[in-house]
This record gives C-alpha cells, sequence and structure tokens, in this order.
C-alpha cells in the first residue's frame, strides 16, 4: 500500500464516519439505519489482503464504537465479519457475478454483521433492549443491502 | 515459525476480538470515562451545526405547543398561588423549613442517539456552566434523564428510554412508592414496581420523583399511568407510565444543579459496610 492511497482511504474512511456519526445515525426508516461503515469496509476489504482489512475493520469499528458509545459492539462485530468473509468479499470484487447472487452474499454478510451485533449486545445485557432485535437485524440489514446494491450498480460496477 | 505466520490472521483476530471484550467491560466499571468524554467532545463539534437545522424545524411547533401550555399553566398558577399563600402560613404555623427553588441551568440538544441501543442526548452545558455528573434534566414536561458525562462545554444525558435508567418514585395521589424504569417495549413507557397490591393506583395518575433515591429531587413528573398489572401470587404490582416528554423532538432542557444530599450517602454507606 502506497502512501497515497493510505491518505485517500484515511479521507475517505474518516468522511464516511462522520457522515455515518452526523447523518446516517439520525435517519431511522423503519427503526432501521443504513451502516455505511460496514458498506465501506466490504468494499475496500476487497482489495486488501485479510490482515490489512482486520486492522481497517478493527480502526473502524473502534472509531464507530466512540460516535455511538456501544465500545467494544462495532469493533467484535466489524472484525467478526471480516476474517469470516473475507475470502468471499475477495471472490465478489475480482469475479462476475449475477445480481440476485451479489445480492444474496451481501444478504448474507450484513445479516451475519448484525447477528453478531446482537448477540453480543445481548451477551453483554447492557443495551440489551427487546424491541430493537427485529429491527436491527431486518430493518438495518434490508436498508444497508438496498444501498449497498445501488452503489455497486452505479459506481462500484465500473 | 512459519506456521505462525499462516495462521497470523486467526491469532490477529483472536486479539483484537479480546480487544472489544475488554472495551465492553471497562465501559461498565468506568475505566472509559476520559476517552468516553473525548469522542462526546468530537461529536458534539461535528453535529453542532446540524443541530441547528432541527432546532429552527421544531421552533414552531415548540411555540405552538408552549402557547397551549401557557394558557393551561397560567389558570394552575392562579389556583397554585392562593393554595401557596395557605400553605406558607400553615407552614409558619408548624415552623417547617420551606424548600429553595434552585436555579436552572439552560441547554441546548446537539446530539441524540435515540435508536433503542444505549439511547443518549447530547447536550451544549458542560463544566463551564457548572454541570456535573448525575444531576437531573428536565423539560417543561417532566424529567428527562440524568447527567452521565461532562466535558468543558458538553454533557452527555441518560434518558429515562435507557436500560440503566432508575428513580425512586410515586403515584401522586395514592402516595404509592415503587421503582420506575424503562420499559423497553415502547419508547416513552415506563413500568413502576413494588407497589403494594393493596394501594388503589387509577389510570391518568400522575408518577412522579420521591426524592428517596437522594438521586433526583422529589416532584419532578415521570409521566401519567397507563396500565396497571397484578399477577396472581405476587404482593406488587407493576404500573405502565407514559412520559409526556417526547424525546425525539427535545431541542430545550434544563439541568437541576442538585446534588445527592452527602450524608444520606454516608448513612447508606455506613449500611452496606454493616451488612
Amino acid at each position: 500500500m502506497n502512501l497515497p492511497g493510505i491518505i485517500k482511504l484515511v479521507l475517505s474512511g474518516s468522511l464516511v464516519l462522520i457522515l455515518q456519526a452526523a447523518v446516517l445515525n439520525k435517519l431511522t426508516l423503519a427503526g432501521g439505519i443504513i451502516d455505511l461503515v460496514l458498506l465501506f469496509l466490504i468494499l475496500q476489504s476487497g482489495k486488501y489482503s485479510r490482515t490489512q482489512s482486520l486492522i481497517m475493520a478493527a480502526i473502524l469499528g473502534f472509531l464507530a464504537d466512540a460516535t455511538t458509545d456501544l465500545w467494544g459492539l462495532h469493533l467484535f462485530s466489524k472484525v467478526s465479519t471480516i476474517y469470516l468473509f473475507h475470502p468471499l468479499i475477495s471472490r465478489i470484487q475480482n469475479n462476475r457475478f449475477l445480481f440476485w447472487q451479489i445480492a444474496l452474499y451481501l444478504f448474507l454478510i450484513l445479516f451475519t454483521h448484525n447477528a453478531i451485533f446482537i448477540t453480543i449486545s445481548l451477551f453483554t445485557e447492557l443495551y440489551a433492549s427487546e424491541f430493537v432485535v427485529a429491527t436491527k437485524l431486518f430493518s438495518d440489514t434490508l436498508f444497508t443491502l438496498g444501498v449497498g446494491l445501488i452503489y455497486y450498480f452505479t459506481a462500484g460496477n465500473r | 515459525m512459519r506456521r505462525l505466520i499462516e495462521v497470523k490472521d486467526t491469532i490477529l483476530t483472536a486479539l483484537l476480538l479480546v480487544a472489544a471484550l475488554f472495551l465492553m467491560a471497562e465501559r461498565t466499571s468506568g475505566g472509559l470515562n476520559n476517552v468516553r468524554t473525548v469522542s462526546v467532545a468530537f461529536l458534539s463539534i461535528i453535529e453542532e451545526p446540524l443541530s441547528q437545522v432541527s432546532t429552527y424545524r421544531q421552533a414552531l411547533e415548540t411555540n405552538r405547543y408552549l402557547q397551549r401550555q401557557n394558557v393551561l399553566l397560567q389558570d394552575e398558577l392562579n389556583r397554585l398561588r392562593s393554595a401557596e399563600s395557605e400553605l406558607q402560613s400553615l407552614r409558619s404555623m408548624l415552623a417547617l423549613k420551606t424548600a429553595g427553588q434552585p436555579d436552572l441551568i439552560p441547554a441546548k440538544v446537539i446530539a441524540k442517539q435515540l435508536t433503542g441501543l444505549n439511547n443518549f442526548i447530547t447536550l451544549d452545558a458542560g463544566e463551564r456552566q457548572g454541570v456535573k455528573p448525575g444531576m437531573p434534566v428536565i423539560s417543561s414536561d417532566g424529567l428527562v434523564g440524568t447527567i452521565i458525562l461532562t466535558g468543558s462545554g458538553v454533557s452527555q444525558v441518560m434518558p429515562y428510554a435507557n436500560t440503566l435508567f432508575r428513580a425512586s418514585a410515586r403515584i401522586q395521589d395514592s402516595r404509592a412508592y415503587g421503582v420506575a424504569g424503562w420499559s423497553r417495549d415502547q419508547q416513552r413507557v415506563l413500568h413502576l414496581d413494588y407497589i403494594p397490591k393493596t394501594i388503589p393506583v387509577n389510570i391518568g395518575d400522575i408518577a412522579e420523583t420521591s426524592g428517596y433515591g437522594n438521586r433526583y429531587p422529589s416532584g419532578l413528573i415521570l409521566g401519567e399511568v397507563i396500565q396497571t398489572d397484578s399477577k396472581p401470587g405476587e404482593d406488587t404490582q407493576r404500573v405502565l407510565i407514559r412520559s409526556k416528554v417526547e424525546l425525539h423532538t427535545l431541542s430545550e432542557l434544563f439541568i437541576i444543579p442538585f446534588q445527592p444530599d452527602s450524608s444520606v450517602q454516608t448513612l447508606q454507606n455506613l449500611q452496606e459496610d454493616l451488612f
């Protein structure tokens, strides 16, 4: 990874984090929130090695935790997701897949991330609230999937 | 060594997950308070310009609501004034102390996180304005929450809609005492537990803080009783209260410079040491 590449990555990552904290966390639709940080992470991790992606997931997860006061939850779920799905993400980005295949894989990744997030939050019993479980699991997944697919078939698929 | 390199991603992931678990544990024990204060201050810088937009959007609606409230309160004030003079004379006869009205610290909401997961509100008043952790936060509709973190010019509020929120409460008419907490299922609903079944509680009764927990002064409105629930075989009933405070539209709040009575705190500590 060269220096201009790192600077570009840091700047775009910071922009995504600020956008997430200042705007997207406030825009709830049916209780769901678009997780732009996770989409950014998925998009970027296909371009880098698994180790680099894990470090990126840790930094973004930690900063996402800091902006939501959910210390450890984003870090845990994002690192786990990247560890589990990095080979799949690399395959998606390096091969041409059909629309439904990409949608399915992306749904799987987002759903797993949110499932880990919810499981850990219930396990800690600190942020646990039953009524947010379904919201987080389905609304967040579907809205983020929608934005991810729109991006993929416009800017990302060039 | 070669094998170590092969499994380095697994080791790195394990280390990062342990770090995440450490962060979760430290958050509850207060070990991250300094970092949390910095993050709240940083977040408030980002969100402050955006908060102006929502503040103006809500201003007209709030104005209309306050005008209506003003008429109702004016009527109530007239009745209370006559009751106050009667109370003063009765107090002087009984030689009771009159509780002083503390000055309120005004504050504006600059950030909100009301997703259901660890809800919190950030205000533009902090240590510079005399805000300290533990101070209650109110709006014209009643208790909003309590200050949990303070920076130099910002502070973070744990609203009533938080799983960690607890307040010693009572029902105004029946003087039934209990502990109030967020019901989790609905944003504006609190539950009031430990009220004996023998004490009748009616729908529409007003619940307020009792002042017994040494965390909130007495008389802060929590909400209106909407349901009572008593199960067979239990001595106490659960009362559901709907708060009049709509957290999503809050823009201006007041902080009560209330500090817990240290002598009561000392007594509680002594009692804990005894048992």
